[in-house]
């Protein structure tokens, strides 16, 4: 994956500004994709592919900290890079704190631009990695049967073999037999490695 | 009461003292008979025939009082008065002197009116002071004796010059030289011993003189005399009556009352003195001048009066009026003056207010300037950018500059200061600017901005900025009348319209709190605010511009939520938008 992978959304309602950007930005051989509004972007919504967002901050129907809201309730965090036309600092703290990759102010220098196009498309890109593992984790994780689920919690909290079957009434055997099952079925080698996988999974050690 | 006058009975002296001696006697009922000596023209033995005919005449008839005018008569009736009118109290008149001292025990008494001849030579030599010398004129029996001058005491040398008629007289005048004076003392001008009368030919040589002529007697004046230092002789009649009532109504055997003497007083004629070119202001007080022309003043005074007051009130009421008026433009270009001041520091408030919308109204183009800009940069930096996508950046730069620029102008004029100047405007296009300055802040309060414009509205005629100011100063009140209102409500609604066809409607509808019930006949008043801050004068400012275009503004409350201005102005003849 090249610097400019990925799809910058250009959202912003004045249509010279809108324009502008996107010349510029697909000068620099970025791949973009103009709204005039956020409810014409959240239409058009964002499938598992990677972006950033380039959002004016004062827009007159969803304003951008409402268009950032809304995005991480459909559970679609872009990384978002606000402009604004005057930046003040209570705007640019909320946007900050809710998650914005970067603030600038109008009139945008090309380089502060693409350096934070690049930055987000990075983080982008690093997110949708992170995404596809723990997916692969999870779908692992959903083979396991109701007792080799047990029993990997147990191998997550670290105890022996002899501990387990203590723990589940069964012979120590009968665990050592379904901790290779686990181990198979998750596609890992060691504990650590495993360890590693359900958190990605979202399964957190006690 | 007998009168006795010398002389002739045409004589101007006789009728002149006896005219005005009856207007003095008036009054009193006085049986009046007259009698002319008439010496003069039956010289001998006169004396017995008159006491003979004044005997007759007053047989059976009681005299209460003679009165003796003129010294023959005087002496007539003194050396007669115990053979004719023996105890009849006798008033003289018109004589110097009585001579003798009468007799203390006859009844006689009177007046004494001289006549000045050295007064009458200074008042003549103050009046003619170019004077080489003086002639006296004298009764031949008098000749070359001046005498009653010699007193005079004046440094000009004196003649005597004797005429007993007027011929001799002009004969006598026509050899004298130049700048000379003439004294007339002789009897001529009295008619005494003339049988004619001396008047026409006296009048005729005087006017024909080189020199001024002086007389020694009143009626002289008329005859072309100058003037004269004597008792005008009808002040001699009215002190000559005033003895008569006196000596009539005294009681028998009671003493008379004592002999009174007048003054003598300068009597000068006025065109004689116009004739020699005398000055005024050499004429010494107190002269009686006779044939003076009333003034213009003494003979329209109550017109000149009248006119004069008519005009001055007039003037006056002119000048009042035009003060008043001038007071009036003055008031009203200061009052003009700072209505415009008023409005152009409220422009200055609310254009301040606005400041955030403008820069974000500035801001846009520039930026997207920019962004072009540097696209257009990278394109060039790498092979192949076609000239066609380079041209469009370039427009596309061109008009995002224009459009900031267009905006500068509009706030710019907005912030102008100066004079009115009415012009035709679209009403439309007039919302169309003044919306594009708001829009920035609108976006920045979240309010959405409705237009909805009537087309083909006529044009109004007005000031463009003073329009645009009420405009956005009733805009800015609505953002500031939803600053909490919630969300989904804050909207503004600019709406134009034809009401009437010769009329153009402007509304401004908000969906803030409204106005208060109380307040909402009141809030075009100066100083009358619903806002925590604000002077209260934007709307009152907003209403004298309407006013001033001949328009009318309003406010209701709406039934929903919020509240509506509406203004209209009158339809500017003949334009269509």
């Amino acid at each position: 994956m090249n610097a400019t992978a990925g799809t910058v959304f250009v959202v912003d309602d004045e249509p010279s500004v809108r324009k502008s950007l996107g010349r510029l930005l697909e000068a620099a051989g970025f791949h973009v994709e103009l709204f005039a509004s956020a409810a014409e972007f959240l239409q058009r919504g964002v499938r598992d592919e990677i972006g950033c967002l380039l959002l004016d901050i004062q827009m007159p129907d969803l304003n951008g900290l409402e268009l950032q809201g809304a995005l991480e309730q459909v559970g679609r965090p872009l990384p978002i890079i606000f402009i604004t036309g005057h930046g003040d600092i209570p705007t640019s703290v909320r946007a900050m704190k809710a998650g914005a990759s970067d603030f600038l102010t109008k009139p945008v220098s090309d380089t502060d631009l693409l350096e934070a196009i690049s930055r987000a498309l990075r983080k982008a890109r690093a997110e949708s990695v992170g995404r596809a593992a723990s997916r692969e984790a999870t779908r692992r994780l959903a083979m396991l049967t109701p007792r080799e689920h047990e029993v990997l919690l147990h191998v997550l909290a670290g105890e022996m073999n002899k501990q387990i079957a203590g723990a589940l009434g069964a012979s120590e055997k009968t665990i050592k037999v379904h901790r290779g099952r686990v181990m198979h079925k998750m596609g890992v080698r060691s504990v650590a490695e495993l360890v590693r996988l359900c958190e990605r999974a979202g399964i957190h050690l006690a | 009461m007998l009168a006795l006058f010398s002389g002739d009975r045409l004589l101007p002296s006789n009728v002149q003292f006896d005219e005005s001696l009856r207007l003095a006697l008036d009054s009193i009922r006085v049986e009046n008979v007259s009698e002319f000596l008439d010496e003069a023209r039956f010289p001998s033995g006169h004396d017995t025939r008159m006491r003979e005919l004044a005997r007759a005449k007053l047989e059976g008839r009681p005299v209460d009082v003679v009165v003796a005018f003129g010294p023959p008569s005087v002496h007539f009736c003194v050396e007669n008065q115990s053979e004719l009118f023996p105890g009849v109290p006798i008033v003289f008149a018109g004589v110097e002197s009585v001579g003798a001292r009468p007799d203390p025990s006859a009844r006689i008494t009177g007046v004494l009116s001289g006549f000045d001849a050295a007064a009458t030579l200074r008042l003549a030599l103050k009046l003619h002071p170019r004077t080489r010398q003086v002639y006296v004129v004298t009764d031949p029996l008098a000749a070359g004796a001046p005498e009653p001058l010699g007193a005079a005491g004046v440094r000009v040398p004196l003649h005597g010059l004797a005429a007993s008629s007027p011929q001799q007289l002009g004969h006598a005048l026509a050899s004298i030289p130049e700048n000379s004076l003439v004294i007339d003392l002789s009897s001529i001008g009295r008619g005494a011993g003339s049988t004619t009368s001396p008047r026409a030919e006296l009048k005729r040589l005087s006017e024909a003189s080189r020199s001024p002529i002086y007389g020694a007697f009143d009626p002289l004046v008329d005859y072309g005399y100058v003037g004269t230092v004597s008792v005008p002789l009808d002040e001699v009649g009215r002190a000559a009556a005033a003895m008569v009532r006196q000596v009539v109504s005294l009681e028998p055997g009671a003493p008379l009352p004592a002999v009174k003497v007048l003054e003598a007083s300068p009597l000068l004629d006025w065109r004689q003195l116009k004739r020699w070119g005398v000055r005024s202001s050499r004429v010494p007080a107190g002269s009686v001048l006779r044939y003076k022309p009333p003034s213009f003043w003494r003979q329209h005074l109550l017109l000149v009066i009248t006119t004069g007051a008519l005009i001055l009130l007039q003037s006056g009421l002119i000048i009042a009026l035009v003060l008043q008026d001038r007071r009036r433009r003055r008031a009203e270009h200061e009052g003009r003056q700072r209505r415009e001041e008023l409005a152009h520091m409220t422009r200055i408030a609310t254009m301040g207010e606005l400041t955030a919308s403008l820069a974000h109204e500035i801001n846009q183009p520039l930026a997207a300037i920019l962004s072009n800009a540097q696209a257009a940069l990278r394109l060039l930096a790498r092979d192949g950018a076609s000239s066609e996508e380079i041209r469009e950046i370039l427009s596309d730069i061109a008009a995002d500059d224009q459009r900031a620029g267009e905006v500068i102008r509009r706030m710019r004029s907005l912030l102008r200061k100066g004079e009115a100047s009415p012009v035709a405007v679209d009403v439309n296009e007039l919302v169309d600017d003044v919306a594009s300055l708001v829009r920035g802040e609108m976006i920045l309060q979240n309010i959405s901005l409705a237009l909805e414009l009537a087309p083909d509205l006529p044009y109004v005629y007005g000031d463009r900025v003073q329009l645009q100011q009420v405009l956005l100063n009733l805009i800015v009140n609505a953002l500031d009348a939803m600053k909490d209102a919630p969300g989904e409500s804050r909207s503004v609604v600019i709406r134009t319209s034809a009401p009437a066809s010769r009329s153009v409607e402007i509304s401004v509808k908000d969906a803030g709190a409204g106005v208060p019930a109380d307040r909402i006949g009141q809030i075009f008043e100066p100083f009358v605010t619903t806002k925590s801050q604000g002077l209260g004068l934007g709307l009152s400012i907003c209403r004298s511009i309407i006013q001033a275009h001949g328009g009318r503004i309003g406010c209701t409350n709406n039934a929903d939520r919020g509240c509506t201005f509406r203004f209209t102005l009158p339809a500017h003849e003949g334009a269509k938008a």
